[in-house]
């Protein structure tokens, strides 16, 4: 299955930093209850907004407010896979992003705007997006290479096959890899002038969806070569098989079900799995009506008739953007480690549009052996990463 | 890294030849956008790729640094200043993403191979660089469009800086001589680190475009001089530095 002339890659550490539970145990907790993380907005002034409910985490800053949940996701994946910064000298931070950090223009203009003082110069020096990985970087002093990649809600899982494919030539032994974004206003109002955004409840696949709820969080990977891992003892959460990646090339926001195909095939044939070795699919998963129905149509022109169970997490946590696909791996980790599968919740009616087995409404006790995780964005830059038990 | 067999054989920039001839293009894009079209374009006219086939198979990474932050401050100032908050223009809110020039570029051009788009501060073009060769060593390219992009600021808070925007074509030696395409250049090596690079030179005297430094100075160092190894270095304040080197 594997090139002999590659390393095989492991994931030992996770740390998930959302609206249902920060750090490894919580996170599990929150997707095996079917918590739903979503409330009225608190980080900014939603007024005039139809409606006003998103993902936030609480207790952090506004400013520089997405490097430092990628800098705690961090701490929390290299806790738990029982490593220490020292230990890590030298690896790789490659991690995704839509936005970067909007906060400190967003709160420039705001000023600007109400005429109120401001100090533009120290905004600026905290809004570019490499900050994101060099701060985990200078942060976990690794001294090591720090790139952000800015693919938006498809970024998490490029960083993470990014990350493998680094591993796997022997250009490290560990690397940190994941996504982050913050919640912001820009975004909130661009998806609410699109229609995208429901006004309580995301519910992907129901007849009813209304769209998403955007929100935010961090996810961070401690990926290693499964000798190191085996020569350290490191509890292994699961294999990297590969990943796949494709471009649309049509259209920069609506998704496009061949391209997605194509992009799915590609993982598979990266990984060396077949369409039927697939146990379950953490989809991508919006709750918007197009999203919902083009991810079905790509699953059924892969899978055909039989569809391995797919289901959303975005329905608990909201649409985190760059941390989603992140996310969406450590959420498959935990399905293989563990033994289950997350739910889809809200969900009352199906839609013939996405007739398969989406876990409605409470986890399930499952033991898949491969997964496969699911990461679509503007621009049409579509990334599926294929992962499997550990060995 | 240290492999020879990656070749450019083709190169591009924005400059006044190749905005001029983008005339024709739908107008709503933001500048970094246009810029890449402009680039990108004259790379595949540098290279003969003329035909909807042969843009299919190629693929596109652009480093950048910040995206359009001048069009995601005028998207900002919409939210604050009319009847309601989301009284935005949606065809404007694509623009506002990070990917945003890449991924228009892939849909004008209908370029469908692997597209991705790094931010590494002044080191992004060497970011993209590094990416895309990976990319092709892991086998998933066989020949990518790479650069960088770089809009010059509009406040007076940043740190000026002005646009700019290159692309070379960057593919293994069998995918060069498969199309008929000549090597311009090998290249030798791309490295981009927090850790302190031992730089192959002393750094270059810095240039105004940030991001795109590193393709600006790739660009210069395809096009004159003598024959041989040359490189080229950047540092980000960040602290982050990077080189690359070419056999031309």
């Amino acid at each position: 299955m594997t090139k002999p002339d590659r390393q095989r890659v492991v994931i030992t550490g996770l740390g998930p930093l959302t609206a249902i539970g920060v750090g490894r145990d919580a996170f599990a907790a929150g997707l095996r209850a079917g918590r739903e993380g979503v409330g009225p907005i608190a980080s900014f002034d939603a007024t005039g907004f139809p409606h006003a409910i998103g993902g936030e985490v609480e207790g952090y800053g506004r400013l520089g407010r997405t490097s430092e949940l990628c800098v705690a996701a961090a701490r929390l994946a290299l806790a738990d896979a029982g490593l220490k910064p020292d230990d890590c000298r030298g690896a790789p931070v490659v991690l995704g992003t839509t936005d970067g950090e909007p906060i400190p223009v967003e709160t420039l203009i705001e000023a600007e705007v109400k005429g109120a003082e401001v100090d533009a110069k120290a905004l600026f020096a905290l809004q570019s997006a490499d900050l994101l990985a060099v701060g985990v970087s200078r942060a976990l002093r690794l001294a090591g290479e720090a790139v952000t990649l800015t693919t938006a809600c498809a970024a998490g899982n490029y960083a993470l096959g990014y990350a493998l494919d680094i591993l796997r030539a022997g250009e490290a032994q560990v690397a940190l890899c994941g996504g982050g974004d913050s919640f912001c206003r820009k975004t909130f109002a661009g998806f609410v002038r699109l229609g995208a955004v429901a006004p309580e409840h995301c519910a992907p696949f129901d007849l009813g969806r209304k769209g998403m709820i955007p929100a935010e969080g961090a996810g961070v990977l401690v990926l290693e070569t499964l000798e190191r891992a085996r020569a350290r003892g490191a509890r292994i959460h699961a294999e990297v098989l590969g990943y796949g990646l494709s471009c649309d090339a049509t259209h920069m926001v609506a998704p496009d079900a061949t391209s997605i195909a194509r992009c799915i095939e590609l993982a598979h044939a990266d990984a060396g799995v077949d369409a039927s070795s697939i146990g379950y699919v953490c989809a991508h998963g919006t709750g918007t009506k197009l999203n919902d129905a083009t991810e079905a149509a790509a699953l059924r022109a892969v899978f055909g008739a039989v569809l391995p169970p797919v289901s959303s997490i975005k329905s608990m946590l909201g649409h985190t953007m760059g941390a989603a696909s992140a996310l969406g791996a450590i959420a498959s980790c935990l399905a293989l480690a563990e033994g289950f599968l997350p739910p889809t919740i809200n969900f009352k009616t199906p839609d013939p549009a996405c007739d398969f087995d989406c876990v409605p409404n409470m986890a399930r006790t499952a033991a898949p052996r491969v997964v496969q995780n699911h990461g679509f964005a503007f621009g049409g830059n579509n990334a599926v990463v294929v992962l499997g038990r550990a060995p | 890294m240290k492999r020879d067999d990656l070749v450019i054989t083709a190169l591009g920039a924005a400059d006044p030849g190749a905005l001029a001839l983008l005339e024709k293009e739908p107008h709503g894009l933001d500048r970094p956008t246009v810029l890449a079209l402009a680039a990108t374009t004259a790379a595949l006219a540098d290279a003969g790729i003329a035909t909807a086939e042969a843009r299919e198979k190629l693929g596109l990474v652009l480093g950048s640094s910040t995206g359009s932050l001048a069009g995601l401050a005028a998207f900002v100032r919409d939210t604050f200043i009319h009847a309601k908050p989301y009284h935005v223009n949606p065809s404007h809110f694509p623009n506002t993403v990070l990917n945003a020039a890449a991924g228009w570029t892939a849909v004008w051009r209908g370029l469908r191979g692997l597209n991705a788009t790094l931010a590494a501060g002044g080191c992004s073009s060497y970011a993209a660089l590094q990416y895309a060769v990976r990319m092709i060593r892991a086998g998933r390219a066989e020949s990518l469009l790479v650069g960088a992009v770089e809009e010059a600021s509009f406040h007076p808070g940043q740190t000026p800086r002005e646009e700019a925007a290159g692309i070379v074509l960057l593919e293994t030696g069998a995918a060069a001589a498969r199309a008929g395409r000549l090597p311009r250049a090998t290249l030798i090596d791309v490295t981009c680190s927090t850790a302190p690079l031992t730089l192959p030179t002393g750094l270059d005297a810095p240039l105004p475009y940030h991001g795109a430094n590193g393709l600006m100075r790739l660009l210069a160092l395809l096009a004159e001089g003598p024959a041989g190894p040359r490189w080229a270095s950047d540092r980000d304040p960040t602290g982050m530095s990077a080189s690359l080197g070419i056999f031309r």
